[in-house]
C-alpha cells in the first residue's frame, strides 16, 4: 500500500497544482518520483510532526491541498491537538496519510505501533476517516474524495486483504448474507479471517466517520431484533468500529478489537494478532462459540 | 496619524474590559504599538497572525480601526452569542486568518501560509506575533527550523518579549536565539513606533525575526507596576475612567 501511497503522490503532484505532500521524514525515498516531477511541491518537512500539521494547515488556508504523512503514532497520537485546532477546527483541506496500521512494525515495540488512531480521528468533528484494506481500495476512496474540500484521514497498513470489493465512501459493502443470523462487521485486512468463520453474515465498512442512509437502510434490511451483531477491528474497541457500528444502528455490538491494553510482544505480525487475539482461530472462536 | 491608532487601540481594550468585565488587558496592551507600526507598513495582500491569541483584545481593537468589527461587537466580547472570544477565531471574526489561543500554533501555521506563497509565487509577506512565554512550547523551535530551511524570505516573525514566563521558565536572551536558528534577528524597543517601522521595512533572504522589547500593561501605570494581579482582571467605574484619561494624557 506504500508503493500505491508513491503512485498516488506523484499523480496527485503532476494532475493537480494546488497539491502539496510533506512528509515527516518517512517514506521520501519511495516519493522520490513525485519529487522530481514537482520539487517545489513535494517537501521532506523533518521530523516535527507537530509543525507539519500546522504548516499543512497554513497551505490549506492559502488554498492548496497539502498531503501529510509519517507513522502513524508520531502524526495522529503526538500531534492530535495540532490537527484538532488546525485541521478539524478550521475545516482545512488537510489530507493525512499514515503508515504502520496497528503494528505493521512488529519488531520495534509499542512506540511504532497504532490502534487509537481511528478513535483519535473519529472524535474530531469534520474529519474523514477511511480505512482502506488494499491498494486498489485506497486509490479508488483517495480518488473519489480528492479535491471535495474536506479533512481526511487514510489509515493504512502493510496488511491487505484479498477479496475484490468496490468501494464508495461513506458506503459499506455487503460482502456475504449471513445463514445463521449473525453479522460481522470488520474493516481493513481482517476481512479475510473473517469471510473464513463459517455461515456468518459479513459487512466490510472502509469508511469510520459517516455512512449514507441507503447503507444503514440496507443493514437493517439485513438484520432483525435478534440478530447478534459483532464487529472485528485491528484497532482497541474504545471508540473504533465497534462504537461507530453501535453508535449508527443504536445497539449493542460485540466488539472484538484490542482490549485496553499494549500489544508488548516482538516478533511477525501474525504474532502481533496473536498476541492481541486477532488471529483467525481467536477470532473464530470468539463468534461461534458464542 | 498613526500616534493616535496606539491610544484609540488602548482604550478599546479598557473599554472592552470595563464593559465585558474581563479580558487580558496587560497582554494586548504589551503589543499594541506593534499592531500600530506594523498598521503603517502592511499591504493589502500582507498578513498578520497573532499566535499569542491571548493577546487579542489589542487586535479587535486594530480590527475596529480597520472597520472589521464594531465597538459594540468588541464590548460584547465573551458573552453567549458574540463572535469575539477570549482567543482569536477564524471561523467567526474578519480579518482574523488562523484561529489560536494553543500557543506555539499560530507560527507553524504562518509558516505553511508563507511557503505556500513562495510556492506558488504569490506576493504578501506574513507578520506573526509570538510571545516569549510562547516559546516555552517546542513546536515554535520546530517552525522556525522549517521557516529557515526553506528560505522563507516573506515570514516576519515578532517577539513580544515582555519576559512573561518570570514565574516557570523564562525564554531568555531570545536575539541570540534567534540568530542561532538561522534567521536574520534584531531587537527593538517594541514601543517605539519608528524603530519599529524601520525594523519591518528591513528584509533579507533569511526568515525576519524582530525581538520586540515590550513592557506588560503598557500605557496604564498601575497595570505595569501590577502585572500578575491584572493578568486577567477587568477595571471597576473608577479604574475604567482614571485608566482612560491616563491613555489621553500620555
Amino acid at each position: 500500500m506504500r508503493t500505491e501511497f508513491a503512485n498516488i503522490c506523484l499523480n496527485v503532484v503532476k494532475n493537480d497544482p494546488k497539491a502539496v505532500v510533506f512528509l515527516g521524514d518517512i517514506s521520501h525515498f519511495l516519493l522520490r518520483d513525485a519529487q522530481n516531477a514537482a520539487p517545489d511541491r513535494v517537501h521532506n518537512i523533518g521530523i516535527c510532526e507537530q509543525a507539519m500539521v500546522n504548516i499543512a494547515a497554513g497551505a490549506s488556508l492559502e488554498g492548496m491541498r497539502p498531503i501529510i504523512h509519517t507513522i502513524a503514532p508520531f502524526l495522529v497520537e503526538r500531534a492530535y491537538e495540532q490537527i484538532k485546532v488546525g485541521i478539524g477546527y478550521q475545516q482545512t483541506e488537510v489530507t493525512i496519510i499514515t503508515v504502520g496500521g496497528s503494528y505493521d512494525y512488529s519488531d520495534l515495540g509499542c512506540t511504532h505501533h497504532c490502534y487509537s488512531n481511528i478513535a483519535l480521528m473519529r472524535t474530531i468533528p469534520n474529519m474523514d476517516v477511511y480505512e482502506p484494506g488494499t491498494s486498489i481500495e485506497f486509490r479508488s476512496l483517495f480518488e473519489q474524495t480528492w479535491g471535495n474540500g474536506r479533512s481526511k484521514y487514510f489509515r493504512l497498513s502493510a496488511k491487505v486483504h484479498s477479496q475484490n470489493l468496490l468501494v464508495v465512501p461513506e458506503e459499506i459493502n455487503v460482502v456475504r448474507k449471513s445463514t445463521n443470523n449473525k453479522y460481522v462487521f470488520v474493516t481493513g485486512h481482517l476481512l479475510d479471517s473473517v469471510v473464513s468463520v463459517p455461515d456468518v453474515g459479513v459487512i466490510y465498512v472502509p469508511t469510520l466517520s459517516r455512512m449514507s442512509h441507503n447503507s444503514i437502510g440496507t443493514i437493517n434490511k439485513l438484520i432483525d431484533h435478534n440478530t447478534k451483531l459483532y464487529s472485528v477491528e485491528n484497532h482497541f474497541i474504545n471508540g473504533g468500529l465497534g462504537d461507530y457500528i453501535s453508535e449508527v444502528l443504536n445497539r449493542g455490538v460485540h466488539r472484538i478489537g484490542i482490549n485496553r491494553q499494549f500489544v508488548t510482544e516482538y516478533g511477525t505480525y501474525d504474532d502481533m494478532l496473536k498476541s492481541a487475539g486477532l488471529d483467525l482461530e481467536s477470532i473464530t472462536n470468539k463468534i461461534s462459540n458464542d | 496619524m498613526t500616534i493616535s491608532m496606539n491610544k484609540k487601540i488602548r482604550k478599546h481594550i479598557v473599554d472592552a474590559a470595563y464593559h465585558a468585565k474581563h479580558g487580558h488587558m496587560p497582554s494586548a496592551l504589551s503589543i499594541v504599538d506593534i499592531l500600530t507600526s506594523l498598521d503603517s507598513v502592511v499591504e493589502p495582500e500582507d498578513d498578520i497572525i497573532l499566535s499569542k491569541g491571548h493577546g487579542c483584545l489589542a487586535y479587535y481593537g486594530y480590527l475596529v480601526e480597520k472597520g472589521l468589527i464594531t465597538i459594540e461587537e468588541m464590548r460584547a466580547f465573551g458573552k453567549a452569542g458574540s463572535k469575539l472570544g477570549g482567543h482569536p477565531d477564524k471561523n467567526k471574526v474578519p480579518g482574523v486568518r488562523t484561529s489560536t489561543g494553543s500557543l506555539g500554533q499560530g507560527l507553524p501555521t504562518a509558516v505553511g501560509i508563507a511557503l505556500a506563497r513562495k510556492i506558488m509565487n504569490r506576493n504578501g509577506k506574513v507578520y506573526c506575533i509570538i510571545g516569549d512565554g510562547e516559546c516555552n512550547e517546542g513546536s515554535i523551535w520546530e517552525a522556525l527550523m522549517v521557516a529557515v530551511n526553506h528560505k522563507l524570505y516573506n515570514l516576519v516573525v515578532i517577539v513580544d518579549d515582555n519576559d512573561s514566563q518570570t514565574r516557570s521558565m523564562p525564554s531568555t536572551n531570545m536575539l541570540e536565539k534567534m540568530h542561532s536558528f538561522g534567521l536574520f534577528a534584531t531587537t527593538v524597543d517594541g514601543h517605539n513606533l519608528a524603530e519599529l517601522g524601520m525594523e519591518f521595512e528591513s528584509s533579507d533572504s533569511r526568515p525576519r525575526a524582530i525581538v520586540a522589547r515590550t513592557i506588560k500593561g503598557k500605557g496604564i501605570n498601575e497595570l505595569e507596576s501590577n502585572t500578575f494581579a491584572w493578568h486577567h482582571r477587568a477595571p471597576n467605574e473608577h479604574e475604567y475612567i482614571k485608566f482612560t484619561l491616563e491613555i489621553d494624557e500620555n
